[in-house]
């Protein structure tokens, strides 16, 4: 990454309570016009994070750069970043129009000029014509929109959004979900997004930085997050997965192969450069639609092939999620489309599973 | 629920006899205590102050607008005037010093609040007349500032006793609760998120005061503000107390007018007058309220 390229960094920040909670350090690079996502469980950090940097929270230690200066120096109403709230925050006595020029005129920009920008950006975000309206008349997604263009209109070097979406309902958060990416695309507006919902972080980010208790687990695309997670958390956070423990039997041309604890061997391809010693104690991690289920043949003798019974089998409309039992292992998940021919595998109780060596993540014990 | 909202409150409690409406039972009993000991008496005080003062049976029922015209005295003007005048710089006061105290107690812990509006309402538990000693045995010419004063060789400087000022300082202190009270309450219904929004937008503390806080927080302020007002022009103890002899306020004039010289007609006209004011200033700040409801929705 080059360092023109960094819009915001953050170095070592770290934020020690009085209590017990403690966020970071925490390092970040944000890159400029980066659609970055902070990730986490509730009490991960990821809002003490942006409050940290939108200058609500003091760090402890470390130091916020933004374009190469000094960011946490300044109070919060000198950093002139963009914030678009959980709850939207729009200023309950103030017209549509008023909320989206408050910061314009603070800033002692003319009438006209206020009132030429406030229909422009209303525009943007799909809202012509509302200026006049209270944002109690508004729904939902409509203030969320007037939230979003109060922050856009002071054309930030840096929008923060926090949780903005979690307040709506399900469809209109696809549908804003779509809206907000499409238009900090258009914009190249460097954005950081805290999320607790890995569905929405997958969908819009260009890297995201996966938290949990107060530290970065990883940061990648969402392409690295779900496909090569760098922890056990990452791999559950992150969608669903099988959690195996097993041992390392061998390892040829990059395969290793590995031992179950009840005997059974798993094939899994090793990324280019890792290394990993023969007998050594591994975690196993399969994604659910990674494993394919046949009924059972009467040869044993494939290695790559556990045996097993079905537990419980529930029909979600597109997917089906199947419970898989297997002598010595945790019950197992698995996911496919729901298709004819995956109904017919699993009309019969007695079951192989297939496991693809090259959706096998394996992490050290 | 356009059904429920047509009704009248407390019709959803069983009223019996059925032809008797569910409100008469909930506000009934209060509306006849008020008519027996306000609206009657009241109405009385407006007819004595019609009434000719007779030295003899304080009133005869002969009308006449005589005690109406000699508020025009402009002694009385003057009293009237000092009232006015006494009641606006208290409640400027009480909202210069109250609203960063209600702000501090409706932004801090649970706990904290607990003991700061203890603090704040145990004052109203001791009676006015004792408050007002307390100022003066503070601020005296032989009190205890000038006395430690004097201990220390810097003499007796201390002269506010019997000024206009000794009466707003008591007032203040006695009436700051009336007005922290409500203020808290409001802003307390404001989100923090809103303060932190402004500040996000280019807001230092100052604006989101002016901005933010004092527009949301407003009709708490304003019913804060109106009661001390209220409280402020009707005191009779506090000036007779601090202010002596020269800083008389209407209260004092009424209450000598109806123990000393027994001029009941003429301290009804004097009570009646006091009402009409606090009256008109209500209508004129509930106008106001509107006025600026109406300016913010224009966009401010």
């Amino acid at each position: 990454m080059l360092a023109q390229d960094i819009a915001l960094e953050l170095k070592s920040v770290t934020k020690i309570y009085k209590g017990s909670v403690t966020v970071g350090p925490i390092d970040l690079a944000v890159r400029q016009g980066e659609f970055f996502s902070l990730l986490g469980p509730s009490g991960c950090g990821k809002s003490t994070t942006l409050r940290c940097i939108a200058g609500f929270e003091t760090p402890t230690s470390g130091s916020i750069l933004l374009g190469g200066e000094r960011l946490d120096a300044k109070p919060a109403h000198r950093r002139d970043l963009g914030l678009v709230f959980q709850n939207h925050a729009l200023f309950p006595h103030l017209t549509v129009a008023g909320n989206v020029g408050f910061g314009l005129a603070l800033r002692k920009v003319g009438a006209g000029e206020i009132t030429r920008r406030v229909a422009r950006t209303l525009e943007l975000v799909g809202l012509a014509g509302c200026g006049a309206r209270m944002p109690s008349q508004l729904s939902g997604g409509q203030q969320q929109r007037v939230a979003l263009a109060r922050s856009l209109i002071l054309e930030p070097p840096l929008l923060l959004l926090d949780e903005p979406l979690s307040s709506l309902d399900l469809k209109l958060r696809q549908q804003m979900r779509d809206e907000l990416r499409g238009l900090q695309r258009t914009l190249g507006q460097t954005t950081v997004f805290v999320t607790h919902d890995q569905t929405e972080a997958l969908a819009m980010s260009d890297r995201i930085a996966v938290l949990s208790n107060g530290r970065i687990e990883q940061v990648g695309t969402p392409r690295e997050i779900y496909g090569a997670p760098a922890t056990r958390f990452v791999a559950n956070f992150i969608g669903e997965s099988n959690t195996l423990a097993a041992t390392v039997e061998g390892i040829r041309d990059e395969v290793a192969t590995l031992r179950l604890p009840a005997g059974q061997l798993l094939r899994a391809r090793l990324p280019a450069g890792t290394t990993r010693r023969v007998g050594e104690a591994v975690w196993a991690i399969v994604r659910p639609e990674n494993l394919t289920i046949q009924p059972a043949e009467n040869s044993q003798d494939d290695p790559t092939r556990l045996a097993g019974t079905l537990d419980t089998v529930s029909y979600l409309g597109e997917d089906i999620h199947v419970r898989l039992r297997v002598p010595g292992l945790d019950p197992l998940l698995a996911s496919m489309k729901a298709t004819r021919r995956a109904e017919v595998a699993l009309a019969v109780p007695k079951i192989e599973i297939g496991i693809d060596a090259c959706a096998v993540v394996v992490l050290a014990r | 629920m356009p059904a429920l909202s047509s009704s009248l409150p407390g019709e959803a409690i069983a009223a019996y006899p059925p032809w008797i409406p569910g409100w008469v039972w909930l506000i009934g009993p209060y509306l006849l205590v008020l008519i027996g000991v306000l609206v009657l008496p009241l109405a009385n005080v407006a007819a004595i102050s019609v009434f000719t003062h007779d030295p003899r049976a304080f009133w005869s029922a002969r009308l006449t607008g005589a005690n109406y015209a000699r508020l025009l005295d402009p002694y009385y003007v003057q009293v009237l005037v000092r009232t006015l005048r006494i009641g606006l710089i208290t409640t400027v006061a009480c909202a210069a010093l109250g609203f960063p105290v209600a702000y501090w107690l409706a932004r801090c812990s649970r706990r904290v609040v607990t003991i700061g509006l203890f603090l704040i309402v145990m004052p109203m538990m001791v009676s006015t007349v004792i408050r007002s000693f307390g100022w003066m045995v503070l601020l005296g010419r032989t009190g205890v500032i000038n006395v430690a004063s004097e201990a220390l060789g810097l003499g007796r400087w201390l002269t506010i006793m019997n000024t206009e000022a000794a009466v707003v300082i008591a007032l203040v202190q006695i009436c700051l609760p009336l007005l922290v009270l409500p203020t808290m309450a409001a802003i307390e219904k404001v989100p923090v998120s809103l303060e932190e929004a402004a500040s996000n937008l280019g807001a230092g503390a100052i604006t989101v005061f002016r901005r933010v806080l004092i527009p949301l927080a407003a009709p708490g302020l304003a019913s804060g503000a109106l009661l001390v007002f209220v409280v402020a022009i009707s005191v009779v103890v506090t000036p007779a107390l601090m202010g002596g002899r020269s800083n008389r306020m209407l209260g004092n004039e009424i209450y000598d007018q109806v123990i000393t010289a027994m001029n009941w007609p003429f301290a009804s006209a004097m009570a009646i007058v006091l009402i009409a004011v606090v009256l008109a200033l209500l209508g004129l700040s509930l106008a106001a309220g509107r006025a600026l409801a109406r300016r913010s929705v224009r966009g401010a």
